[in-house]
């Protein structure tokens, strides 16, 4: 797989845009995903998805080894970055359809959920949207290492090579990110449902 | 109820290592530890391991398109690459160019300039003083008897860059030379003088009028007064009283006397005429003189003005197409 991985890397760098493509669909996923946890909007996650393959492209000539996956997902979180900077520059209006009293209406994507009960996807929908929520609250740094984490599965020495920071950098903004995280999620624990209430009951009596 | 300021910062490292499943048996041990004998400790790590395991069961989103790249997006992203740096390189080696031609141009400049004239004090200039360019005593008689111009006595001025400041020599008509400042001539018209024969030899003549015109004193100069203001040891033997450029020793001749011309006293101290430079009037040898320093400063510019503008406005452009890639990319 390594093998030929690198043999791919040699290929594009050479010029050959099939070999470039094919590792685009092996890691576009991966990018994807981590871009729309850290943008929280898919079409944003797109765009800073797409943005950082034509970045890796032009910059392939500079890749002198090393994970290959970390220095593609550093583009990415650098894209995502970028792409966040716009919007604070631009700030858009949601197009999301709202109620008749203004208030956003619920996605209707479980409807088209494929999962096994309605309840059960109902739930799924509002705790990932509270954990997407508490997430957007976090610092940008601090959401970056969570998500690359706790929702990619990334190891320590992979985030640090990704944000170019040490290991214990990555600990210490991850220790704090959790904690922020458990705090948010605490503040909205009537909206979770019973197993993903963390706090402790007994604790307030 | 659990005390929240038992844990540690420590614990809270520990913590998080075990949730990643990285802790080192020491470590574990520790941990172990910890966990017995704080409540609030256990609960936490019970939560937080609750957290991570949601965290890591969000739903993976398929991607939207293929984030592949086709030929032509291929080569207009290459062609970017090549643009914004070259783009980026001309405008410094343009900026550099014209930094290099407005530096050098500086320092040439200052290089050959004279020194500058001093105007604190007037400077008194002779009519005629220099020998190879010195009137035969006949052609000069005859010019200063059908004088119908001014003749300058005195001419001092400041910021003058032309040939009146080298030595006094030429007097009022080099200083005519000069451009850009402003300058004070003292002249006498050929009314308020008259000519008195005289033994001398006309070379001098001029100064000799000049020094009497300037004091203001001596209305006419017959032969016999002479001895009186030059004793002949002094005349003979002696340095001069007066630099030599305003003041050379008479030296009788015997020739045909000679004219020379005193000062009305009616008329001494009178200011004909203060020009500023331009409009002093100038002989056709000055205004060549004028056109040909003119000429070579022009001469001396290293490199075009209009060469200097389109680098300089080459930086700018360059400079802006960089921008305006690097901010599009």
């Amino acid at each position: 797989m390594i093998m030929e991985e690198s043999l791919l890397i040699e290929k594009a760098a050479n010029g050959d845009l099939d070999a470039f493509n094919q590792l685009v669909l092996t890691y576009q996923s991966l990018a994807f995903n981590l871009a729309y946890r850290i943008m929280a909007d898919e079409a944003a996650a797109a765009d800073a998805t797409q943005d950082a393959v034509i970045s890796m492209y032009r910059k392939l000539d500079s890749y002198r080894g090393g994970s290959f996956k970390a220095w593609f997902l550093r583009i990415v979180t650098n894209a995502c970055y970028d792409e966040l900077r716009k919007q604070k520059r631009r700030p858009t209006v949601t197009l999301e359809p709202e109620t008749e009293d203004g208030d956003p209406m619920d996605s209707p994507e479980w409807i088209a959920d494929k999962s096994p009960g309605l309840e059960e996807a109902m739930m799924n929908t509002q705790l990932e949207k509270a954990i997407q929520d508490c997430l957007n609250r976090l610092n940008e740094k601090h959401r970056v290492v969570m998500v690359m984490v706790d929702v990619s599965g990334e190891d320590y020495e992979t985030v640090a090579e990704v944000i170019q920071s040490p290991v214990g950098t990555v600990k210490s903004r991850l220790s704090r990110a959790r904690l922020k995280m458990q705090e948010c999620l605490q503040s909205a624990r009537e909206l979770l449902p019973d197993q993903f209430r963390l706090n402790n009951e007994e604790d307030d009596d | 109820m659990i005390r929240q300021e038992n844990v540690t910062s420590r614990d809270l490292e520990l913590l998080n290592v075990a949730l990643d499943h990285a802790l080192t048996p020491q470590e574990q041990v520790e941990f172990n530890r910890r966990l017995s004998e704080c409540p609030y400790l256990t609960t936490l790590y019970q939560e937080q391991r609750h957290l991570k395991d949601t965290m890591a069961q969000l739903p993976c989103r398929k991607v939207p398109h293929n984030f592949t790249l086709t030929r032509a997006e291929a080569r207009k992203a290459k062609r970017a690459t090549f643009l914004q740096p070259m783009f980026g390189w001309a405008s410094a080696i343009s900026a550099l160019l014209v930094a290099v031609i407005f530096g050098s141009e500086l320092i040439f400049r200052n290089v050959s300039l004279p020194a500058p004239m001093s105007s604190e004090s007037p400077q008194v200039f002779s009519v005629q003083e220099d020998t190879e360019t010195a009137l035969a005593p006949e052609e000069a008689a005859s010019m200063l008897t059908v004088a119908s111009e001014p003749i300058y006595l005195l001419n001092w001025g400041y910021g003058a860059t032309g040939m009146g400041g080298i030595g006094g020599k030429g007097g009022g008509g080099d200083g005519l030379v000069d451009s850009g400042g402003f300058s004070v001539n003292i002249s006498i018209s050929p009314e308020a003088a008259y000519a008195e024969d005289i033994p001398l030899d006309m070379a001098g003549a001029g100064e000799m009028i000049e020094g009497m015109g300037l004091e203001g004193m001596i209305e006419e100069t017959p032969m016999e007064d002479l001895s009186e203001v030059y004793p002949e040891e002094t005349m003979l033997e002696e340095e001069p009283l007066m630099p030599e450029t305003v003041m050379s020793t008479p030296v009788p001749v015997e020739r045909e006397a000679p004219k020379i011309y005193g000062i009305n006293p009616e008329t001494v101290g009178t200011i004909l005429k203060v020009t500023p430079d331009s409009s002093t009037p100038q002989t056709d040898q000055l205004r060549e003189a004028q056109a040909s320093a003119a000429e070579n400063s022009e001469s001396k510019a290293i490199v075009p003005t209009q060469l200097q503008i389109g680098l300089l406005a080459a930086a700018i452009i360059f400079g802006l197409i960089w921008l305006i890639l690097k901010l599009r990319r």
